[in-house]
């Protein structure tokens, strides 16, 4: 196993596609207009009425479950504008705007309104919520806020049933964080895109990365994952996790698996927990990395599986708010350097770093490139190297 | 009943509410002209310090100076050098007194006070004057555009649904009259006697402090971001002042009637009534602003609903919307072409 590339490669975005308005427009209708984006999860929305809020790209959206069906609606009511509801989840069995008190129905039609003989003439179907399409894999809710969107399956580029199978109910819900990051998306993507960054950044969580020969990466249209074999080094944490794992009556995966959907959707699998990340834009240099973890649901009842399930659980949370925190910290210097006014020379991609490459191209290849070659200093990156180029160290 | 008998639409579009071009044209060709009902004279009893308040960029200074209430620049404020370009608009702050509210102009040049004010000025002295003592007054800077908050005074739609703890049910259409007019609008409310809870209290209060109260309820709106009204024993004012696109500032000053009664049951039903008052407006405002920034958040979402319309019964919206748009003009995409003008407002009263 190692990189499917054997050289370092050319950053194929330039730093303005990071920082500039233009180009955070046209990605905005190019790539995000039509995409689908995980906003939830079923147990958010479990029972008869729930409903919950969230902000995609702007729009404020309400998830609302009625007969058993999971519904998304504007979250804006169509009589004088409000949001329906200010509240970021509770239950209501009609749609109901916080103003006037307005009703609506489960086709977002208006059901009632009070006082009605003030809005004569009224004709029927003229009112009403605008409603957007939802699918779920697995635990995940995904919304798109096209009216005619590509098809999900595509999107995940033939990972569905793997995302199915990887949030299915045999995972419990760990913890969920909509972290805001001062940096571009692209900024928050491509750090998920590499593990180069783990022995700097991570030095509480992650700690290293792995050896080349024990990464596998595959690239596909829309999707790239990326796989690493149990490491030797790593043997007690395994030990560990193995433990807790018998304790619980479940099989710890030992592998770590991560998949990137393009454009902003990331899943990760390691021993016993998994999560879910999308990243959406809010500004140029604004985006909310919105995180989803899961823990493995145990089948024991004993006293001793739910002992391990507590550890699981603290340790988990602890880890994984870390790992956060430590990302956050970086990310805006990240940023600050994109917006700098000079750029140093060079600006080049590691094998190891070659997902970030292949999300470039795609950004680019989807109408949204402000390319390094339309900058008047770009000079082509140095010819392939065959044995190694002067990287330094 | 309401003069409209059909619904309206809304003549501004929701760029309007958050755009920082019409901000500015509001700023310059709406506001600076106008005046502001700035401070009370109950507020600045024998008050040393001053206080200071910031309306449209420029930083005043109020302060007391023997029987009124002064207002100038704060030249030392350093918000004043920042400021500069408004402060070098000023000629000359005039400001006048009406009962005891403070009202300012910025612009010397500008219509005075009794022009402004209308046929209401000798309506507000009288509601406004020595027989009304402060109950409570506050500032509360709101994440929403000026209008959203002038909107929301200007109709009684949303009481059932946003006012549960106070006003609780808005009334029938007989019982409210609308009027208009080129500077402002008025809403009057007569309700037939219910004998209510309330109602009995009420009369129980006025005939203890010796005091006869207006049954109606009257509420008047001086354009473009003034208004007063009267329920009972208790009377208010209110300004909006605009801080940027997306937020602004709502006044209140309310008062409450002092009667003549003197003695322990006279005293301990003057200190009841405070209480009630102010425990009854503090609850109406912090009602009003948990809803208002929601209503901001829709208005300036990327997409829109179908729909969206004004009942007969929010008229008085229409009128505040197409006062706006004549003085302003409506930002893009709405063009005039789409506004209802003049005459088909004419044709609807």
């Amino acid at each position: 196993m190692t990189f499917t590339s054997d050289t370092h490669l050319p950053q194929l975005l330039s730093a303005e596609a990071y920082t500039s308005h233009d180009q955070f427009g046209r990605e905005s209708t190019s790539l995000f207009q039509d995409a689908w984006h995980c906003v939830a999860q079923t147990r958010d929305l479990h029972k008869e009425g729930a409903f919950k809020t969230v902000s995609l790209l702007g729009h404020p959206l309400i998830l609302w479950r009625t007969k058993g069906e999971i519904r998304c609606y504007l979250n804006v009511c169509s009589h004088r504008h409000c949001l329906l509801t200010g509240k970021s989840k509770g239950t209501m069995p009609l749609l109901k705007c916080q103003y006037h008190g307005w009703e609506y129905d489960r086709e977002g039609d208006t059901k009632r309104i009070p006082d009605a003989r003030s809005f004569r003439p009224l004709a029927p179907g003229v009112l009403g919520l605008r409603q957007y399409q939802v699918e779920t894999v697995g635990q995940l809710i995904f919304v798109s806020l096209s009216a005619d969107p590509g098809s999900l399956d595509e999107q995940l580029g033939g990972k569905r049933s793997y995302l199915e199978d990887l949030f299915s109910d045999r995972w419990a819900p760990l913890l969920t964080v909509a972290q805001e990051v001062n940096a571009n998306w692209k900024v928050l993507a491509e750090n998920v895109l590499e593990g180069y960054h783990l022995e700097e950044v991570h030095k509480n969580t992650f700690k290293k990365f792995a050896p080349a020969d024990s990464c596998h990466h595959s690239l596909a249209d829309r999707v790239t994952t990326y796989t690493e074999v149990p490491l030797e080094e790593n043997r007690r944490v395994r030990q560990q996790a193995d433990f807790f794992a018998r304790l619980m009556n479940v099989r710890a995966n030992p592998e770590y698996h991560h998949v990137f959907c393009y454009p902003n959707f990331a899943a990760s699998r390691m021993t016993l927990f998994n999560w879910a990340q999308t990243i959406l834009p809010v500004a140029p240099n604004k985006s909310v990395s919105y995180w989803q973890i899961f823990y493995l649901r145990g089948h024991s009842k004993t006293p001793w599986a739910r002992f391990a399930a507590t550890v699981i659980r603290r340790h988990g949370r602890k880890f994984f708010k870390e790992a956060m925190r430590e990302d956050g910290v970086v990310m805006p210097g990240v940023q600050a350097g994109m917006a700098a006014k000079e750029q140093p020379s060079g600006g080049l991609i590691s094998a190891r770093e070659e997902r970030i490459f292949h999300f470039q191209q795609f950004v680019q290849q989807h109408g949204a490139n402000s390319s390094i070659s339309d900058r008047p200093d770009f000079e082509p990156p140095v010819a392939v190297c065959e044995g190694g180029c002067h990287v330094p160290e | 009943m309401f003069q409209s008998d059909t619904h309206l639409p809304h003549v501004l579009p929701p760029a309007a509410y958050s755009s920082t071009e019409q901000f500015v044209k509001e700023q310059e060709d709406l506001l600076w002209s106008s005046w502001h009902c700035l401070a009370t004279t109950a507020e600045f009893p024998r008050r040393e310090s001053p206080e200071t308040f910031t309306l449209l960029g420029v930083p005043l200074r109020i302060h007391r100076k023997g029987t009124k209430v002064e207002i100038t620049i704060d030249e030392t404020s350093f918000e004043s050098k920042q400021r500069s370009k408004n402060l070098s608009r000023i000629v000359e702050i005039r400001q006048e007194h009406v009962g005891q509210l403070v009202f300012v102009s910025l612009d010397g040049n500008g219509p005075s006070l009794s022009e402004h004010l209308g046929g209401e000025q000798s309506y507000l002295e009288s509601l406004f004057d020595h027989r009304w003592a402060p109950c409570l007054s506050n500032f509360r800077e709101l994440p929403c555009n000026w209008k959203l908050l002038m909107e929301n005074v200007l109709e009684n739609y949303h009481l059932e649904e946003v006012h549960t703890s106070t006003f609780k049910h808005y009334p029938p259409p007989e019982a409210c009259e609308h009027s208009m007019c080129s500077r402002g609008s008025a809403y009057v409310e007569v309700l037939p006697p219910s004998h209510s809870h309330l109602e009995n209290n009420a009369g129980i209060i006025s005939r203890i402090l010796n005091v006869r109260p207006d049954p109606a309820y009257r509420h008047v709106v001086i354009y473009p971001n003034f208004t007063a009204g009267r329920m009972g024993l208790f009377n208010w004012a209110h300004s909006v002042f605009p801080v940027t696109p997306e937020k602004a500032i709502n006044a209140y000053w309310f008062f409450e009637l002092t009667g003549e009664c003197r003695g322990v049951v006279g005293n301990i039903t003057k200190l009841g009534l405070h209480h009630w008052g102010r425990n009854f407006f503090q609850t109406l405002l912090n009602e009003d602003a948990a809803v208002l920034p929601g209503v901001q958040v829709g208005m300036t979402a990327p997409s829109r609903p179908n729909g969206g319309l004004i009942s007969a019964r929010e008229e008085r919206i229409f009128h505040f919307q197409n006062h706006i748009a004549e003085r302003i003009g409506v930002p893009e995409p709405h063009s005039r072409k789409e506004l209802v003008s003049k005459q088909k407002w004419s044709e609807i009263c």
